[in-house]
């Protein structure tokens, strides 16, 4: 029976004597962080972030150890105590080292569970690798083949010999689906009708994204795209031997099984206007993509045999016989043109020369491409460019100069500059321009632009200057990578499904990341327990002969070559990074990490115990598991060790864990309430959605 | 070719200059149908204002023309195609036709200081000829930065 009565944030409460002021907040229905305490524990009150006000108190007190008195007042969610929260978690935060997520989930766009697939598949649970993928990334098939994998470009392994091959694990996992008849359990799992529908403008990979998650979410789509099947430039911009077009039709198919209902050869702008689709709709989503290409300028650009990467790329996705001349110059750097001149080889031409302005080293393609069109027989020039293009005949003369670069400018950049004097003349049949892409926003006039004609949106939630629509993707950004526009369509599905259901639009949930930060601060010891072993290298066909044929260069990982592959990962991330209580109070707080900023506790990791793993660089010493030993299991197995700032939690005398010969100490996981202890069955990072 | 006899004279000239250029992208902006080129040529314009005013105070004694050292000339202006200003005009065109202004200017004040035979006037029309140099450097970088993306 209650018998205290107290005033609790301005409102009578009851509570029972002997409870603390924990008890009668959480009885109320109040929220107070805790980390040392734990109802099967005696309070403890080490840790101060259930700190509270109570009217005649100087200072703030432990709830979890203060009793209830009658007539007490006490305010758990004033500014002062809220600011006590906060900066309570920004102290342990000042002395913690770790990752809650891997580098490669950071930097991944799409916030691909990486560690987690990546284990999948190196127990051999490639279903469940795939499940994992597909909670951010509907295309894995797709992007396993033409993603420029930031992930891997953070990947720690890169320190011991070579990042992981996260891309081409991607794409095991997804080929095993294709090849074993896997259908995603997310068909069977759509939430209950909304009753609200979505007009999708764009059937790339934002579109594609935004469709699948806002199926699942019950919102139904209709997917408009102007040309005649989906992909968007990953289809039209994209040779099908890097992405075969099946895989496309796959995974767009997908979406489709879903419910979405896709409508090809409609325009915006021209067949369907915005103002209809937001009259017919409740929501629109634009991923219209940067599929206008920047044309050179040059004199003589519009003579017949010139055309950008772009067109002719998309008339080849629709015709792989298209005719060529002998000879051949594309021009530019990037992704697109390398594609222009190793589609260029296998429609025919005998001469392929790719003029570059810059040096190889800055030609923004993937240097993997680059050697692939070299390999198959195109050559480079570098450090030339275009002055104009004149008729020579039937063939046309191209007058090119050659650069040099100049000083360094401002940003230590060395620009090309011509060298004067120094044109020459190439005679050849057809010149592909692959300088750039843009967006053309022209079809939705009423929306805000940005400086650059993009569209004007919020590039988390995707929300645009117009009410119910949204933009994500290259359209937003600019020309950028494919997993850059699958995340931004993701993202948008979140927004959109919290306006159409009258929530404030938010987006998707952004979490707290801890970092051990770039890979020059990793400390030797994260790398030292693993001894070199190569990265598997992807097969594929034999270089002069892919040339004169479209089939898939890359051929794909054998089971073993994967599950080898996938046994190098470093599971960088946390095992308890989706229940982790610093985690979870450093988002809700919004807490500045760097606040106080000083030296970090050293890594330190035992993992020497068959089951259990001990991080004591991520401990937060709240001693809930050196008083589970004691007043629980009776055993000594963790203390303190060490005094002051200096003091640790350890095991008993400093002893590596696999000494400590105790039954209960795996039980300790239960009352870490951070990922200092956790079990080695338990996956890293694994997200439960 | 104009008789410049003093420093006033050719400082006038520049002023005059500064003065179309003015006019030139001022009438760009209010022509155009795109609401973002009009902002941008209406940023154009205020940047001539902005060197119309300091050859102004310069005239007046009350500011410096600055010791530039020559700005790295990319040449980009040089091997694009002339652009006709037009009401429908790309972010693409403005540029080009930013950049290749600034290169005449600077073609201009660079023949002026060959020709003249007056030592203080000819250094006066070759920094003119690096301020504009310099403009031209700048819509160049916006240039390469947009539409030389990937080349």
């Amino acid at each position: 029976m209650s018998n205290i009565n107290l005033i609790l944030n301005g409102k009578p409460a009851a509570a029972n004597a002997g409870d603390t002021i924990l008890d009668a907040a959480r009885a109320a229905g109040y929220f107070i962080p805790t980390f040392c305490h734990n109802d099967k524990l005696e309070p403890f009150g080490s840790c101060f972030v259930c700190a509270v006000e109570v009217e005649g108190r100087r200072t703030l007190v432990p709830s979890c150890s203060t009793l209830v008195v009658e007539g007490m007042v006490v305010n758990t969610e004033n500014e002062r105590v809220k600011k006590a929260h906060k900066v309570c978690v920004e102290l342990l935060l000042s002395d913690h080292t770790g990752d809650c997520l891997g580098p490669c989930m950071t930097a991944c766009p799409a916030g691909i569970d990486i560690p987690g697939f990546v284990s999948h598949i190196a127990k051999g649970d490639d279903e469940a690798a795939l499940e994992l993928i597909m909670n951010n990334m509907p295309l894995a098939g797709c992007l396993g083949r033409v993603c420029t994998r930031p992930c891997e470009t953070a990947c720690r392994r890169q320190l011991v010999e070579e990042p992981i091959a996260i891309c081409q694990l991607k794409r095991f996992a997804a080929d095993q689906a294709v090849s074993k008849g896997w259908k995603p359990t997310a068909l069977g799992h759509r939430l209950p009708a909304l009753g609200k529908k979505v007009a999708i403008v764009g059937a790339g990979p934002a579109g594609l994204s935004a469709a699948y998650y806002l199926q699942l979410f019950g919102i139904d789509c209709t997917i408009f795209d102007a040309h005649e099947a989906p992909g968007g430039m990953i289809r039209y911009g994209i040779p099908s031997y890097r992405l075969p077009r099946d895989i496309i039709d796959g995974e767009a198919g997908v979406v489709k099984e879903l419910g979405a209902e896709f409508r090809f050869n409609t325009k915006l702008g021209s067949d369907v206007t915005l103002d209809q689709l937001r009259e017919e709709y409740d929501a629109v989503f634009l991923g219209l993509g940067a599929q206008n290409a920047s044309s050179m300028r040059t004199s003589g650009e519009e003579l017949p045999g010139v055309q950008s990467g772009i067109e002719f790329l998309g008339k080849v996705s629709r015709d792989e016989t298209l005719p060529i001349g002998k000879e051949v110059v594309v021009v530019g750097g990037g992704n697109t043109a390398i594609d222009a001149a190793r589609t260029a080889l296998r429609l025919g031409a005998e001469k392929v020369s790719i003029l570059y302005r810059r040096a190889r080293e800055q030609m923004p393609a993937w240097g993997e491409e680059i050697d692939a069109a070299l390999d198959e027989g195109a050559l480079l020039e570098t450090l030339a460019a275009p002055v104009k293009i004149e008729l020579a005949g039937d063939r046309l003369a191209l007058t090119c100069i050659r650069m040099e670069l100049g000083e360094p400018d401002a940003s230590g950049r060395r620009r090309p500059v011509p060298v004067d004097g120094s044109e020459f003349i190439v005679e050849v049949d057809d010149i592909i321009a692959a300088i750039g892409q843009n967006v053309d926003a022209s079809m939705a006039p009423e929306l805000e632009l940005t400086d650059w004609r993009s569209i004007q949106a919020n590039e988390w939630t995707g929300r645009t200057s117009i009410e119910n629509v949204f933009a994500g993707g290259d359209c937003v950004t600019g020309a950028d990578i494919a997993v850059n526009a699958v995340g931004a369509g993701r993202r948008a599905a979140f927004s959109i499904n919290q306006f159409l259901r009258g929530e404030t639009v938010v987006g998707d949930k952004k979490m707290y990341n801890h970092s051990m930060g770039e890979l020059k601060d990793i400390p030797e010891a994260v790398t030292e327990p693993f001894e070199k072993e190569a990265r598997r290298p992807m097969p594929h066909l034999d270089a002069k002969a892919r040339a004169k044929t479209f089939e898939e260069v890359e051929t794909g990982f054998t089971e073993e070559q994967a599950r080898a592959e996938a046994a190098r990962c470093m599971e960088c991330g946390c095992r308890d990074a989706h229940e982790c209580a610093l985690r979870e109070y450093a988002t809700a707080f919004d807490v500045e990490p760097s606040r106080f900023s000083g030296s970090c506790r050293d890594f330190r990791r035992d993992d020497s115990h068959p089951v259990l793993v001990y991080d004591e660089h991520k401990c937060i010493q709240c001693g809930s598991c050196v008083r589970a030993c004691d007043e629980l299991f009776g055993s000594p197995c963790m203390g303190f060790v060490g005094r002051g700032f200096e003091a640790r939690i350890k095991p008993v005398l400093d002893r590596a864990m696999v000494l400590i010969d105790d039954e209960h100490l795996p039980k300790l996981v239960e009352f870490c309430p951070v990922g200092a202890l956790t079990l080695k069955t338990d996956l890293v990072a694994t997200l439960n959605r | 070719m104009e008789n410049f006899e003093s420093v006033d004279a050719v400082l006038d000239f520049a002023i005059l200059r500064e003065q179309e250029a003015f006019d030139l992208y001022h009438g760009l902006a209010s022509q155009t149908s795109d609401p973002k080129l009009a902002v941008l040529f209406t940023s154009f314009a205020k940047v001539e204002a902005g060197h119309k005013l300091k050859l102004e105070g310069i005239k007046e004694g009350t500011t410096y023309l600055p010791v530039r050292q020559n700005p790295v000339n990319l040449k980009i202006a040089d091997y694009l195609v002339e652009v006709e200003p037009s009401p429908d005009m790309s972010f693409q065109d403005a540029l080009v036709l930013a950049m290749k202004r600034e290169q005449a200017a600077n073609s201009l004040y660079t023949n002026l200081a060959a020709t003249i035979s007056e030592p203080l006037l000819a250094e006066l029309f070759s920094q003119l000829a690096k301020e504009e140099a310099a403009h031209k450097l700048r819509f160049e970088n916006l240039y390469e930065e947009n539409f030389l993306s990937e080349n």
